[in-house]
């Protein structure tokens, strides 16, 4: 009896391992070992051509005191703080919206609401740079055929990041308003019937209800919008390319101009590990801080 | 559906994958076959094609293989392709981008496959043979030179009171000329093509140099003077106080919709312009300081690094036979892609002077060369960084979002900061 | 279970107008793509195309190799979709259905993986790939691709939400782990299968980061970056842009169309746990 389970049990353990092997192989080296690879990188002045040198922290060194890298970091956080909770308030208030499922048409508003995600980056970019071109776009000109002066959407320094915000938030509010859907969906509707019996008003409902029940898919959504939007490349290169000037170059954009424009491939890689180290920090403190790992468990 | 279903949907999946294991591979085949790659595209790429098309039609042993597009992505692929052991045997490159990425090109006088040159020509066949060196060292052939000129509208023109037929030739003239237009409620002027950063920058330059300023010297940044103001504040009053136009404009666009007088662009421009309606003429701009300047550039055929190997020395001989053959064809490159061709022989070609391009604006592009009134940038290891640094302050003064001063004092920072950088 | 709650006109009405108004950049993009060059670079927005032409969707196929870049972005998607499930199949039920040591230490490494994009090391993945010698293929796109925790994570929790009384007994008569997946646990899976296979190839078909760091030849670029070179190329305008934009949309459209359910139900699947 007791062999026959060690056995059992040792094949388990060989078929377990091996069965994660290919999965495992592809995730560490193409996940993982970029990471180390990347900081090693960043050490050097590297000359893929050959002649790189190891120079230590010489590319963090020079990062930090570079004003265009830490205005890339302000813009990182600054488009941050507009983009996730735009897209994730947008994406709960459409969730709310389709809860009650039944009206006429309701599949027309979930399809539409949802649709742009589907898009990719450069038809999103592309199509709304064309809305808000200042000559020939639709939103400059209903604005200025209502009387008021049209704003430079995307050539003011003010006014550009919020913009890519939006237009981020247009495209990817679809896909969070499915995960609140699915969290709406597993609340039992007694809850809400009884509390309703008991007094509760609807904005009640929605905070001692709703939302703590919808943690999980709140954490979900909020962490991986969170994480999209620091580390955003595509709307910008395509609408502004970090114009006006340098107002909306985020980190990913100076990493990418870093790399293949003027060729400073160290120093690249060290923005790449500065940029990972804050969203891994920031999703792991929020992971343990908000409880994340029991809930998922 | 069940496990055998499911089984050949996976099946079926995996093959359609792998089949992908084949992609598409541009480079070449066999021993002699080249890759050329350009950065042109429209009416350039067109005339490109052309030209490669008929030196194949009369070589059918040429196995030349040409693709073409993308300026903003073609140096980073250069680059990279060079890094990765795959790059074309043949590119083009600007001149302002071309010291930095010499370290990818072959000194054509010193190659796997012998000295080049000698299969080619000579020197003295091209027109400003200097510009091909770098280090002393001819990294490439001198193919055209391109600039900038003012593209107008002779409806908007006539229908400002103007004389369709009568270009300003004097600073008064053309801001008269501004005035007029934007009176008669369409657009007067735009300085900078589709209004990206770098066309700003280099509309600026034009006018700095026009100033008799200069923008970097003995390795310091240089145009942080009055001069450079003064060019400045002229170029953001444009679309500022002046009206003429506003910032964050694309001139092209509106250009081709028929709402702009003039526009600043480069001689590239003539196809798109073919294909409009639109009847437009063509003339450089006039003094506005001191001299009569206008930015241009050069275009380069060069020859990228490529891996060790026994069909690097075959592929490089064959590009050599190739660009011999290309030679006689400068002057058709002229007539279709609108700039000066650097070949002496294209240049006193008859057939280039009869052409509908030499009337429409050729003639004048390749007077103003000649006379020195293009100007390119300076040559510099690190041009392409300066050119990065100064640009988000030239656009933000442009914006109107930044004062000058403020401008080219924070420009001066940071390009001197990049010339000093090792 | 929901039940429908009656809603006002005004607020159906509401909801009509948003998703209008939402679509409306889609709806202005496909317009925009048949009016002739003049209307649309005019100042004057109309609606109302006063002819309608086809021309712009010509011009771009004749100056991009657009198809190409369908193409590539197709076998890029169908590359990272065959091998994902291949490798995530193994991998899900070595974490559902195997016990051995220090399992769910992976799983919870994994886990807390799902949320690092993976893309923001692309400068050192760039060299890595380049050193494998898969750069400028299709591998080197799908293989970081086909290792996302979040397709682990869809199928394992599948796999444990399976009841174990068909494996007890296949395991009694003596059959091995190759049989009972094989044999049971895929045939039951196909709905996970379906919701995976559709989130997986929606998501490399619209990959943009990694694709444009590491499929910079011309000849293998997928349809994002494609898209992307028409932006300030100086003999594109926004008349070939909408056809080309409106040209790349067309497919996710007929998708949609015609799988609404499906892709609904894929994508919320990868996202939410029971």
């Amino acid at each position: 009896m007791r062999n026959s389970t060690n056995d059992a049990d040792r094949r388990d353990l060989v078929a377990g391992i091996l069965f994660l092997l290919p999965y495992l192989a592809l995730w560490v080296t193409f996940a993982v070992l970029p990471v180390g690879y990347g900081f090693y990188i960043s050490l050097h002045k590297w000359d893929p051509l050959g002649g790189s040198r190891f120079i230590g922290f010489g590319n963090y060194v020079e990062l930090f005191g570079n004003e265009r890298f830490l205005n890339a970091l302000k813009n990182t956080f600054v488009y941050a703080a507009w983009a996730i909770p735009l897209t994730l308030i947008l994406g709960m208030a459409f969730a709310l919206f389709l809860k009650h499922v039944k009206f006429r048409g309701a599949g027309f508003v979930e399809g539409s609401l949802f649709f742009p995600y589907l898009l990719n980056v450069s038809v999103v970019g592309i199509v709304w740079n064309f809305l808000l071109d200042p000559n020939v776009g639709i939103i400059p000109y209903y604005i200025r055929a209502i009387g008021l002066p049209s704003p430079d959407f995307l050539n003011s320094p003010y006014l550009v990041i919020p913009t890519i915000a939006f237009v981020s938030a247009w495209w990817l509010t679809g896909y969070r308003m499915i995960i609140f859907r699915a969290g709406l969906n597993a609340i039992p509707e007694e809850l809400y019937e009884s509390s309703t019996l008991d007094g509760a008003t609807p904005w009640q409902q929605f905070y001692l209800i709703t939302l703590p029940l919808m943690k999980p898919s709140i954490l979900f959504a909020g962490i991986l919008t969170l994480v999209s939007g620091l580390c955003m490349l595509g709307q910008v290169l395509v609408m502004t390319n970090g114009g006006p000037g340098t107002s909306s170059e985020v980190l990913a954009l100076y990493m990418y101009r870093t790399a293949f424009e003027s060729f400073n491939f160290g120093q690249a890689a060290a923005v790449g590990f500065i940029l990972f180290a804050i969203v891994f920090s920031i999703s792991m403190t929020m992971i343990r801080w908000l409880g994340l790992r029991s809930e998922l468990n | 559906m069940d496990r055998r279903g499911f089984l050949k949907t996976a099946g079926l999946l995996g093959l359609g994958g792998f089949g992908a294991l084949g992609m598409p591979r541009t480079a070449a085949a066999a021993s002699t076959k080249i890759w050329f790659n350009t950065l042109f595209h429209g009416g350039d790429a067109d005339a490109m094609e052309t030209i490669v098309k008929t030196i194949r039609a009369s070589n059918p042993d040429y196995a030349i293989d040409l693709t073409q597009g993308g300026w903003t992505e073609y140096y980073a692929q250069l680059y990279n392709s060079v890094v990765a052991g795959e790059a074309p045997q043949l590119g083009i490159v600007d001149d302002f981008r071309y010291e930095s990425v010499a370290k990818v090109l072959y000194d054509i006088t010193d190659t796997p496959g012998g000295n080049l040159l000698d299969q080619i020509g000579k020197p003295d066949d091209f027109a400003q043979w200097n510009i091909s060196l770098v280090g002393g060292k001819p990294l490439g052939l001198p193919l055209d030179q391109n600039g900038f000129g003012i593209y107008y509208n002779k409806e908007v023109f006539k229908k400002a009171g103007l004389d369709p037929e009568h270009v300003p030739q004097t600073r008064e003239e053309f801001e008269a000329a501004c005035e007029a237009i934007k009176k008669s409620g369409k657009i007067a002027f735009h300085p900078a093509l589709s209004g990206e950063t770098r066309f700003i920058r280099r509309a600026w330059l034009a006018l700095l140099w026009g100033a008799n300023g200069t923008y970097i010297d003995n390795g310091k940044a240089s145009f942080n003077t009055d001069k450079g103001r003064e060019a400045l504040q002229y170029l953001v009053d444009m679309v500022g106080k002046r009206g003429w136009n506003k910032p964050g404009t694309n001139g092209i666009n509106q250009f081709l919709a028929g709402e702009l007088g003039m526009l600043q662009n480069g001689t590239w421009f003539y196809l798109t312009l073919e294909k409009s309606k639109i009847d437009y003429g063509c003339f450089m701009p006039p003094k506005f300081f001191e001299k009569q300047v206008s930015w241009g550039g050069y275009h380069l055929i060069v020859l990228p690094r490529q891996p060790e190997g026994k069909e690097t020395a075959a592929r490089l001989q064959a590009s050599a036979k190739f660009l011999k053959a290309f030679l006689p064809f400068y002057s058709t490159w002229g007539q279709l892609g609108g700039a000066v061709p650097l070949l002496n022989a294209a240049i006193a070609d008859p057939k280039l002077h009869e052409s509908k391009v030499w009337a429409k604006q050729l003639k004048t592009f390749s007077d103003a060369a000649a006379k020195g009134i293009i100007q390119a940038e300076p040559r510099h290891p690190k041009i392409t960084d300066v050119d990065l640094a100064v640009e988000p302050f030239t656009q933000q003064a442009f914006n109107g979002t930044m004062s000058v001063k403020d401008a080219l004092d924070k420009a001066e920072v940071e390009v001197n900061k990049v010339l000093a950088a090792s | 279970m929901m039940k429908a709650h009656p809603i006002s006109a005004l607020k159906c009405a509401g909801y009509y107008t948003l998703a209008v108004v939402w679509i409306i950049p889609i709806i202005w993009m496909a317009i925009t793509s048949i009016k002739p060059t003049s209307e649309v670079m005019s100042f004057t927005p109309t609606w109302v195309p006063s002819s309608i032409t086809f021309e712009h969707f010509w011009a771009l196929l004749d100056r991009r190799p657009f198809f190409l870049w369908l193409a590539n972005s197709l076998q890029v998607a169908l590359l990272a979709t065959a091998i994902t499930i291949v490798v995530t199949t193994f991998a899900a039920y070595s974490l559902a259905r195997l016990k051995w040591v220090g399992r769910d230490v992976v799983f919870a490494i994994l886990l807390c993986a799902m949320f690092i994009p993976w893309e923001i090391n692309s400068i050192p993945l760039f060299f890595l790939v380049k050193d494998m010698g898969i750069l400028n293929t299709f591998l080197a796109v799908a293989l970081p691709l086909s290792a996302l925790p979040v397709s682990l994570f869809l199928l394992r929790q599948f796999f444990i939400n399976i009841p174990t009384d068909l494996e007890e007994a296949a395991k009694i008569d003596g059959c091995g782990h190759l049989r009972i997946l094989w044999h049971i646990i895929i045939p039951v899976s196909l709905p996970a299968y379906g919701a995976l296979a559709i989130f997986i190839f929606i998501f490399s078909w619209n990959e943009f980061f990694w694709s444009l760091v590491a499929l910079q030849r011309s000849g293998v670029r997928t349809l994002p970056i494609g898209l992307k070179t028409l932006v300030a190329a100086s003999d594109i305008q926004y008349d070939l842009m909408m056809a080309g934009s409106f040209m790349a949309t067309i497919p996710a459209l007929i998708v949609f169309l015609i799988l609404k359910r499906q892709v609904i139900a894929g994508i919320s699947m990868a996202g939410v746990r029971r």
